[in-house]
């Protein structure tokens, strides 16, 4: 607890938290955009719509978001040196555990911005459907585990490397690879992180060519799909925390 | 004397691991373009023009403008590092060549960056089994790529140079990226940056410029780089430097 206060006062006046609002509000006035632009048929289905596009985009978007941040994080003790001091003091796990945690608040956080930003754009645009409780609690628990998967990989690259250029150039890739995860195969998808943001989805759809409207129908929830993003998530966070724990001071 | 500052601005990537990112990026865009492509041939049936925007459509928007931005956060990220700040501020050249140097390695590596980009675009046309001709405007698209890109550097050159974080910049050029998208889709890309490479490299393959914009879409890259030069150097005139150890 106290590695974790350290890390918060660390974090004061880095403004982290005005990353993960212009997020947010991004997102928002895109879907906002989108909204006004498309069908009023499309309002039946309003929230539905909305819980299938937004972890589309995040494949995309949160590589690098959680890549600048963690990166950001990182950075300030390769830069200062201060493993030498930091080692010292408290046990290398405990300052991995502290930071992960604080990056996990972060990504929490963004999570919520997004329900929240979801239904604001539900109420302010008059979508005609209820929001999906299910559908909604399967979106903020998805999202939130795909991104601790994303925190704990890239911290594990970024306290490896002195570099940050590597972080950020791994969090391209990774932003890359979620844009085409959705032509991927299921075998490949299961292998590539960001994918588990398409593969957790409870929401399809069906594009209508000749009337132009998208009609979205529930999927059951993979639990097999997120019992193996959890193992994936415990095998790159032993990889990351060996790597920090044995790295020479 | 400014050829000397671009010289030594070359120098000092030397060995810099900044390529691998240029390489890796454009060889997956497209790889995973032409993997699209041959897989949704039913729909896209304009040969070459759609294995473009298969191509470049994402890579314009989304990540072009991070991948310059992590290059010019390397450039900058050395002199804010230690107390390099007050040896380059001591050089005796003036402080418009110091960015102005930076900007012509970076314009550099946005050029080579487009050839690339259209030696792969051949490359995976050969593969996907395209015979035809190739498209006559890939060299303006390319060559448009290059100018967009430019003008894309010189804004995060002066963000990387005012913010001392090496990972900020990067994502204020993630979100650049979205603000293009948004802006040209309600016909104002001209007006934005972040929205010229996707304009120049003409993405959507739907003719986002005609041909009596050029002129605009030049003036506005010359603008953007020229406002961003300007201000960079003013800055440097005006501010007292802050240094890794203060």
């Amino acid at each position: 607890m106290l590695a974790f206060r350290l890390e918060m006062k660390k974090a004061r006046h880095m403004r982290y938290w005005l990353m993960a609002l212009a997020l947010a509000t991004g997102q928002g006035l895109w879907f906002s955009w989108v909204v006004s632009k498309s069908q009023a048929e499309q309002l039946r289905q309003g929230y539905m719509g909305a819980l299938q596009q937004f972890p589309v985009i995040n494949t995309i978007v949160m590589p690098v978001l959680i890549a600048v941040l963690v990166s950001r994080m990182c950075d300030m003790e390769h830069c200062g040196h201060t493993f030498k001091q930091l080692f010292t003091m408290q046990r290398p796990a405990a300052l991995f555990n502290a930071k992960l945690a604080l990056c996990v608040v972060y990504v929490a956080a963004i999570t919520v911005m997004q329900g929240a930003v979801i239904l604001l754009a539900g109420h302010m645009r008059g979508f005609l459907d209820a929001p999906p409780t299910r559908h909604f609690a399967c979106f903020l628990l998805s999202q939130f585990s795909v991104g601790l998967l994303l925190v704990a990989l890239l911290q594990g690259i970024a306290l490896r490397f002195h570099n940050q250029f590597v972080t950020l150039a791994a969090g391209l890739v990774l932003g890359f690879l979620g844009l085409m995860c959705g032509f991927f195969p299921p075998v490949v998808q299961r292998l590539t992180p960001v994918a588990y943001y398409l593969r957790l989805e409870t929401i399809g759809y069906i594009w209508d060519e000749t009337s132009r409207i998208t009609t979205y129908f529930s999927l059951p929830f993979s639990w097999a799909d997120y019992a193996l993003l959890w193992a994936m998530l415990g095998a790159v966070y032993a990889l990351g925390r060996k790597s920090f724990v044995n790295r020479e001071v | 004397m400014f050829l000397k500052v671009i010289r030594a601005e070359g120098i000092k990537l030397r060995r810099a691991p900044v390529w691998i990112a240029f390489c890796a990026l454009t060889a997956l865009s497209n790889a995973m373009g032409m993997f699209n492509y041959a897989q949704n041939r039913a729909t896209l049936v304009d040969g070459w023009y759609s294995l473009w925007t298969q191509v470049s459509l994402f890579g314009s928007f989304f990540f072009l403008p991070p991948l310059l931005g992590v290059l010019c956060a390397y450039q900058w990220r050395l002199e804010h590092s230690e107390n390099n700040w007050n040896q380059l501020m001591t050089l005796p050249v003036p402080v418009w060549m110091l960015f102005g140097g930076k900007l012509a390695v970076a314009a550099g590596f946005s050029l080579l960056t487009m050839l690339a980009e259209g030696a792969l675009f051949v490359l995976a046309g050969w593969l996907a089994g395209l015979r035809g001709a190739l498209p006559p405007e890939l060299p303006r698209w390319l060559m448009m790529g290059a100018c967009a890109g430019t003008c894309v550097c010189a804004v995060q050159l002066l963000l990387s140079m005012c913010i001392r974080s090496f990972a900020a910049p990067v994502g204020m050029a993630l979100l650049g990226g979205v603000l293009g998208l948004a802006m040209s889709s309600m016909g104002l890309g001209l007006w934005c940056p972040y929205a010229l490479m996707a304009l120049g490299m003409n993405s959507n393959g739907r003719n986002m410029l005609a041909e009596r914009q050029y002129g605009a879409f030049f003036a506005a890259c010359a603008a953007f780089a020229a406002l961003a030069w300007t201000l960079a150097a003013w800055r440097l005139k005006r501010r007292d430097v802050v240094t890794h150890g203060q």
